[in-house]
């Protein structure tokens, strides 16, 4: 893999057909029932085994994972991981169905000035820790939270500095001093 | 019954603040419990004393220094972090490693959780007072620690896995060397089965306490024993095999382990058969070890990509959400430890029970924190507690010891 190549490589690597039966009728049924609630871009089965990524919209969330939750049973909920894209913050709503073994990722971009998308803690009491995590370390607000209070980062720490995004610029040298071995300097 | 002269006496609710030193193991969490007398009536959870910000770190590093921040991430599962970073990176390069890399990489995965088990064993002994059996369970622990040395190099941070394969073969003196200690390892674990489940100062102690029922642990997602414990089939070994545990599941001669019965003795009788479990898994991938090379090479650029690793920590599923950029270093690195989806399922199993038995429900999820900087003061005087950051907590302990100098 050279340079060049890599540019225009994406990070979405569908997978063939053939070795992949199970996930791709998952996702066929999936688009044949909330089809209005799915981005088909971003929608793939990944080369990996037993991994689906669904790209959905923001707004359409809670209805995805009603009827995921109603139709599948799928109870286990893994994680939510953020993503700093530029112009727009990504949640990744990760879960598996343990019936048919498949772990389903659910994406939602939301634009940078205004990353708010409405909660599944209600409906997955799993996703209360973790959605309280993804809101102070990216900023992403999930509306209707039932329980907002802060998980990681310290109480004192600042309003509006989400530390995992990429432009954070570590204006206290936290990075810096957490690399110190010795006594810290100036205190 | 109650004449208007009685005066009905209700226990009044306290709030005890349990932590950020944990009562069951060395590290910060803090349990706000409210009893009413004896009964634990609510229960909060509070974590994040230990946050490192590991993931930020390591969107600076190149993949494999990571692998070695990985396995720091936790001192008792140090191998399934590292392990499990390093086969997410082989997923995104699309690497396919060598079948010995992967029969040795699952061995000390599972040699890891053995030593993990009987750690907890003995911890669990030691929170109910049973000290004896605490002592003589971590002495035969030693057994597995020494294999993880001979083979490794060290007892923890073993670091064996790299990206494309292993760093240290193993050799048949070793081989025939670990084969002999699994023989008295499992005749000491049978043995620690026995007292767990027939001994009455144990088993009385964690019969019925703790309860986490199945709808409840669905619920919450518990991962690992402790939904293993209350019968919901969640082991990633067998419903997402990776490495060498593909061949292993195909051979039907192993199952999962799983209890109906949902307190803390199920979650106990799950991780003690899983020892046993393990025990024989080692011996069949010993056995079974193909030869051929033990690395293969990657180039240290991976193609963009995203991968969703799943392993299958002494814990519960561990998870590894790598996204590669085509350089060498990761795009985004989360990390979902398992312990952090059975702190939902931790408030429930409280509620409800005796404040004595707080210590070995909070020790039965086994948990691990890989977590901030900040520490709470207590006030006992004052009833009020502060968050402190560390900084200004240095400032003031150099204070204090300025203000009292040692005396001689």
């Amino acid at each position: 893999m050279s340079d060049t190549k890599a540019d225009k490589i994406t990070e979405h690597h569908p997978a063939p057909r053939e070795g992949h039966e199970a996930e791709y009728e998952l996702l066929e049924e999936m688009m044949g029932d909330i089809k209005d609630s799915i981005i088909e871009e971003g929608t793939y089965v990944h080369k990996q085994p037993r991994r689906i990524f669904v790209q959905v919209h923001p707004e359409k969330i809670r209805n995805v994972a009603q009827h995921m939750l109603d139709k599948y049973d799928m109870w286990q909920f893994i994680t939510v991981s953020g993503r700093d894209l530029g112009d727009d913050l990504q949640a990744c709503y990760h879960f598996v169905i343990n019936e048919r073994k498949i772990a389903i990722t659910f994406r939602l971009n939301v634009p940078r000035n205004k990353p708010e998308h409405p909660t599944i803690s209600d409906l997955v009491p799993a996703a209360e820790f973790i959605e309280n995590e993804v809101r102070e370390l990216f900023g992403i607000v999930q509306v209707g939270h039932p329980n907002v209070r802060r998980i990681e980062l310290p109480e004192d720490w600042p309003a509006n500095e989400y530390p995992m995004r990429k432009d954070w610029a570590d204006p206290r040298s936290l990075m810096k001093k957490s690399k110190t071995t010795g006594p810290k300097e100036g205190v | 019954m109650t004449s208007a002269g009685k005066r009905i006496v209700i226990p009044p609710r306290v709030t005890i603040p349990i932590g950020p030193q944990h009562p069951a193991l060395k590290e910060p969490g803090m349990f706000k419990l409210t009893v009413e007398g004896e009964h634990i009536v609510d229960a909060e959870v509070n974590i994040g004393y230990n946050h490192r910000s590991i993931e930020k770190i390591s969107e600076n590093n190149t993949h494999l220094q990571n692998l070695y921040l990985a396995s720091r991430i936790c001192g008792i599962c140090s191998a399934t972090h590292n392990g499990n970073y390093a086969q997410a990176v082989e997923f995104a390069a699309e690497v396919e490693i060598p079948e010995r890399a992967k029969f040795i990489r699952t061995l000390i995965w599972e040699l890891d959780r053995i030593h993990s088990h009987i750690l907890w064993l003995g911890v669990a002994f030691h929170e109910v007072g049973f000290d004896t059996a605490f002592m003589l369970s971590w002495r035969d622990r030693e057994i597995v620690m020494d294999m993880l040395e001979n083979i490794s190099g060290n007892r923890i941070h073993h670091d064996m896995s790299t990206i494309g394969g292993v760093r240290r073969n193993i050799s048949d003196a070793q081989k025939e060397q670990m084969l002999k200690g699994f023989d008295k390892l499992e005749e000491r674990v049978v043995f620690y089965r026995d007292v767990a489940i027939h001994e009455k100062t144990f088993w009385n102690r964690i019969d019925g306490v703790g309860m986490l029922e199945p709808p409840i642990a669905k619920k919450t997602s518990a991962v690992g024993p402790t939904g293993r414990g209350s019968g919901l089939k969640v082991d990633v070994r067998f419903n997402d095999p990776v490495q060498a545990y593909i061949p292993m599941i195909d051979t039907g001669d192993f199952e999962m382990v799983l209890s109906d019965r949902g307190d803390v003795a199920g979650r106990s009788v799950v991780r003690v058969l899983e020892v046993i479990e393990a025990i024989n898994m080692c011996r069949w991938l010993l056995n079974n070890m193909p030869d051929g090379p033990i690395r293969a090479r990657v180039r240290p650029r991976i193609q963009p990509n995203e991968v969703l690793a799943r392993h299958e920590a002494p814990r519960g599923e561990l998870i590894h959400y790598l996204i590669t950029n085509g350089t060498n270093k990761p795009d985004r690195w989360k990390v979902r430890a398992p312990t952090y989806n059975n702190w939902t399922s931790m408030a429930h199993c409280l509620r409800g029970d005796y404040l004595a038995d707080a210590p070995i429900i909070l020790a039965a999820i086994d948990p691990c924190y890989s977590c901030t900087d900040r520490v709470v003061i207590v006030d006992g005087n004052g009833e009020t507690i502060r968050l402190v950051s560390l900084d200004n907590l240095r400032i003031e302990s150099n204070k204090w010891h300025k203000e009292h100098p040692r005396r001689e």
